[in-house]
Formats: C-alpha cells, structure tokens, sequence
C-alpha cells in the first residue's frame, strides 16, 4: 500500500527516468550511415531517390508542385528550378553513364525558364513587392534572375559545352558586371533598393565559371567586390556577412540561416580562406546540435529579424527554421563538416516525414525547391572542382 | 451520486492513471490516434512548415491546422509513447519493490491499495 502522493512522486519520477532514457537514445532510430546520404564518387543512394522524383515531375509536368509553391512565394519556383540544374549538372559528372538523361533535363529547364521570362519578365519569377516601387538602376533587372540563370548556363556548359548556350552565358554576364560595377556596393538589385548576399554571390561564382569556360578574366573586380564586402558588408557582432543591403550598400537584414550557408559554399570558389572563417563563424552562430540532431537558427542570437517569407516556419524556443535548416545541408556537405551533416540529417528523417513511392523519395514537410536544395547539398562537389581546375569541357 | 461515491470513483480514476496500467492505456490512445491521422494521410499537409499549401486546392490555413494535428500525433507517438512505455515498466517494477517492503505502522488509514 503507498499514499496518492506517494503514488503521484512515483508515477512522476518513472516519468522522468523513461525520458531521460529515451531522448538520447531517439536519434539512434533515424541516424544514417553516411554513404546512405553523400557519396565521394557516386550518387548516394538518397539522392537518387530524390532525383529520380525531380525527374518525373519534370517528364510528368508538375503544375499542381509548381503551383502551391507559387501561391506562397513565386520565388521557390525558380530557385527549384535553379536547384535543380545545378544538382543534375553535379550527377552527370558524377554519373558519365547517364549524364545524357541528367543534361536533357537541365535543358529542359533551362529552355523553359528563359522562355517564362522572356515571355512574362523577370517580375514572374519575383515577390509582388518587386513592383512596389521602381529600381534604383534602370532598366530593371533582377539579379536573382540573372544570376541564378547564369549559373545554370555556365554549369551546363562545364559539363559538355552548347554553342547556343555561350552567348546566352556572355549577354548575362556582361549585364551583371557592368550593373554590379556602378552600384557603390558593387552589386546589383534583386528587389527595388534590396541587393541581397546569396544573389550577388551566385553572380560572381557564375562569372569565375564563365572566365574559365571562355577565357575571360574578371579576376580583379572579383577581389575588389570581396575587399569591399570584408569591410562594409559584415555584421560587427558576428562577423558574419549580412543577407541583405541596399544599392548603395548600407545593411538591411543582417546574417540569415536561409542565405549565408549557401554564400559560404559559393565563396569556397571565389576565397577559400574566407569562406572557411565564414563558415566556422555560421557554424557557431547559427548550427545547432542537441542529443544527436542537428538544425540551423535563422539569425543569430544578437540579432533580431523579422520572419522571412524564405524561412518557412521558425519553431519558437530551440528557433528551428526550416529554411536556414535546409540551407545548412549545402555548407555542411561542402565543408565537410560530418557531424553536423550528419546530425542534420538525422533531423530530417525525424522530423521532415520522407515518403517513398515507386523508388522516388519526397519529404511532406518540404516542398519542391526544399527538395531540390536538399539534392544539391548530397551531390555537390565536382562542378566546384572541376572549375577550381580549369578544366575546359 | 452522493459526494463519497465521486470522491471513491475520483480516487479510483486516479489510481488507474497513476499507474502502469494507466501509463500503457495513455501509450495506446496515442497509438490509435496517430494511425488514424497516418492512414488519413495528414503527413502531406506538413508541408506547412515550409509555408507552403498541401496541394493547389487546399488553403495554407486547413494545411496548417492538418499539419499540426499530424505533428502532434508523430510526436506523441515517437516521444511521448515510448516514454510512457518505459516508465511503465519502472513504475510497475517500483511497486514491487515496494510492496516486498515492510510498512511502518499507523500508515495504513492514509493509505491506498495498488
């Protein structure tokens, strides 16, 4: 016989040993070996299962995908698409036997989104807040669009070259530098008055990419854009580029999950230094582990933003956000950095609800751009090499 | 129903939740209610997350509030449940162990029977 309250301390303390047996022990049902999720050579064997999603939607049409993706942000659309290419691109290296399939792919989107913009303008591919008020450079342009196009051009063209594609690659660039080099901020506007970190980075690695493919040299504009960022486009208690600036180069929004992971990828081909001292700071700002799973904050502790439409939901108390969550797969795989890789992972089999049909592999937490972003972190690597090594095609 | 009749039927409620039993019973609820949201297919509408809809014919607004009921049901089943199981065992191994013991006298008026 015990007391109610004896029984209630009872009941409670079984409670309290139970949990602090199984949250430890939690990561362990959906921890992976890595080769399951990134491979040196080949493709992993997640990655295929993805991939050969994205390639059925784009054989099958995917309206309904691109079309709930576009009623929330007609962004996502694009940078699916942008994803995409770029992922294929690193499977045809990574994959010579089928890099046929993979550039037929990369064509098609290609082909597609330069027609959607050639037909609806750059605005299609935009937030409705790009008409709010005029760019400050005119004509305007968009420098998400260009450049996230430009890297499609350029990376199709490292992998097996197309003469239709190399003017195309030329226009584009040309556009961007000579926008780039009369903003006091040397970058070019994605929204009226807003030049974001991730675009502008995108934009220089295409143009490197395109240096080696058609013996251009624009080396020097390069280190000076860089020079110029280390001093007037860091956030002072972090150390961390900011996400976002004006034409003229004042911050907006300073270091976000959803942007600087990926600027650190880019900027391993532009300073490898830098990008190391980048990511090492991101990791300590933003990464997060705790009993075995892994995530990214969206901004770090000393700073306060506003919800972005590109993080998705922030969960509040650990600040899980979804966006800088998937963004950090792409750092971690490019840096190396297997625990984290692996903890994040462990997350998104937790937490990110993978679905299998027929051999294709889908998370019903994300969508279709989170997918593509997730592809490119488990293929990444080659592209980079191979333009670090000046290879022609 | 006078007032010791509710307080003999609340205190054996209270018994049978605080108690293995009432631990295991809790653990299977859980289990039943997250295969009818699994079989429903409420998993698509995590979507959410991403501030994305479901599909192009539902509203961001009925997604979230699948999707929510989704992830209450998962991780009540992966976290919660489990728990439940396991202290189950703990307190149910407690109790044996308490009942070999001896009580002291004069204990048994404030007591209950497990």
């Amino acid at each position: 016989m015990i007391s109610c309250r004896h029984r209630a301390l009872l009941g409670s303390m079984s409670l309290a040993i139970a949990a602090a047996i199984w949250l430890p022990c939690l990561h362990l049902l959906y921890r992976q070996k890595q080769d399951h999720f990134r491979s040196d050579s080949g493709v992993s064997v997640k990655a295929q299962q993805l991939a050969a999603r994205h390639l059925h939607l784009w054989s099958a049409g995917q309206s309904n995908e691109i079309t709930r993706m576009r009623r929330s942000n007609a962004e996502w659309d694009f940078m699916g698409r942008s994803f995409l290419a770029w992922s294929l691109a690193e499977m045809a290296l990574r994959e010579p036997e089928s890099k046929s399939i993979y550039v037929g792919v990369i064509d098609q989107i290609i082909e597609d989104t330069v027609r959607l913009e050639r037909e609806k303008s750059f605005y299609f591919f935009s937030m409705s807040y790009a008409k709010s008020r005029p760019y400050v450079q005119q004509p305007a342009r968009s420098q998400f669009v260009d450049s996230e196009i430009a890297l499609m051009l350029a990376v199709r063209r490292l992998v097996e070259s197309k003469s239709e594609y190399k003017p195309m690659l030329q226009e584009r660039i040309v556009q961007m530098v000579e926008r780039m080099k009369k903003s006091p901020s040397l970058s070019a506007e994605s929204y009226p008055d807003e030049c974001w970190m991730f675009d502008n980075v995108v934009a220089l690695v295409a143009i490197q990419i395109a240096d080696e493919l058609d013996g251009e040299d624009h080396s020097e504009f390069i280190k000076y854009w860089l020079s110029l960022a280390k001093q007037k486009l860091i956030h002072r208690e972090t150390g961390l580029l900011v996400s976002s600036f004006t034409w003229d180069g004042t911050p907006l929004d300073g270091p976000e999950g959803s942007s600087i992971w990926m600027v650190t990828h880019c900027l391993r081909l532009l300073d490898e230094e830098f990008a190391r001292d980048q990511f090492r700071r991101a990791r300590r700002e933003l990464g997060r582990e705790l009993m075995g799973f892994g995530w990214s904050r969206e901004w770090p502790v000393s700073w306060k933003g506003a919800r972005d439409i590109d993080a998705g939901a922030v969960i509040p108390g650990l600040e899980i956000s979804a966006g800088g969550s998937g963004m950090a797969f792409i750092a971690a795989s490019s840096f190396a950095d297997h625990q984290f890789l692996s903890s994040l992972h462990t997350t998104l089999d937790f937490a990110a609800f993978p679905k299998h049909e027929g051999g294709r592999l889908k998370y019903c937490a994300s969508n279709q751009v989170g997918d593509a972003a997730l592809l490119y972190a488990m293929v990444l690597g080659p592209i980079w090499e191979k333009a670090k090594q000046g290879i022609k095609p | 129903m006078t007032s010791t009749e509710e307080k003999r039927r609340g205190n054996f409620l209270w018994r049978k939740g605080i108690s293995p039993q009432g631990f295991l019973i809790r653990a299977a609820l859980i289990g039943v209610f997250f295969v009818i949201v699994h079989v429903a297919d409420l998993r698509e509408h995590t979507t959410f997350l991403t501030g994305t809809p479901a599909d192009a014919a539902t509203s961001l607004n009925q997604t979230i509030l699948f999707g929510v009921v989704y992830l209450v049901a998962y991780f009540s089943v992966v976290i919660v449940a489990p728990i439940l199981v396991l202290a189950a065992g703990i307190f149910a191994w407690a109790n044996l162990l308490l009942a070999k013991k001896p009580q002291p006298a004069g204990t048994a008026d404030a007591t209950l029977q497990i």
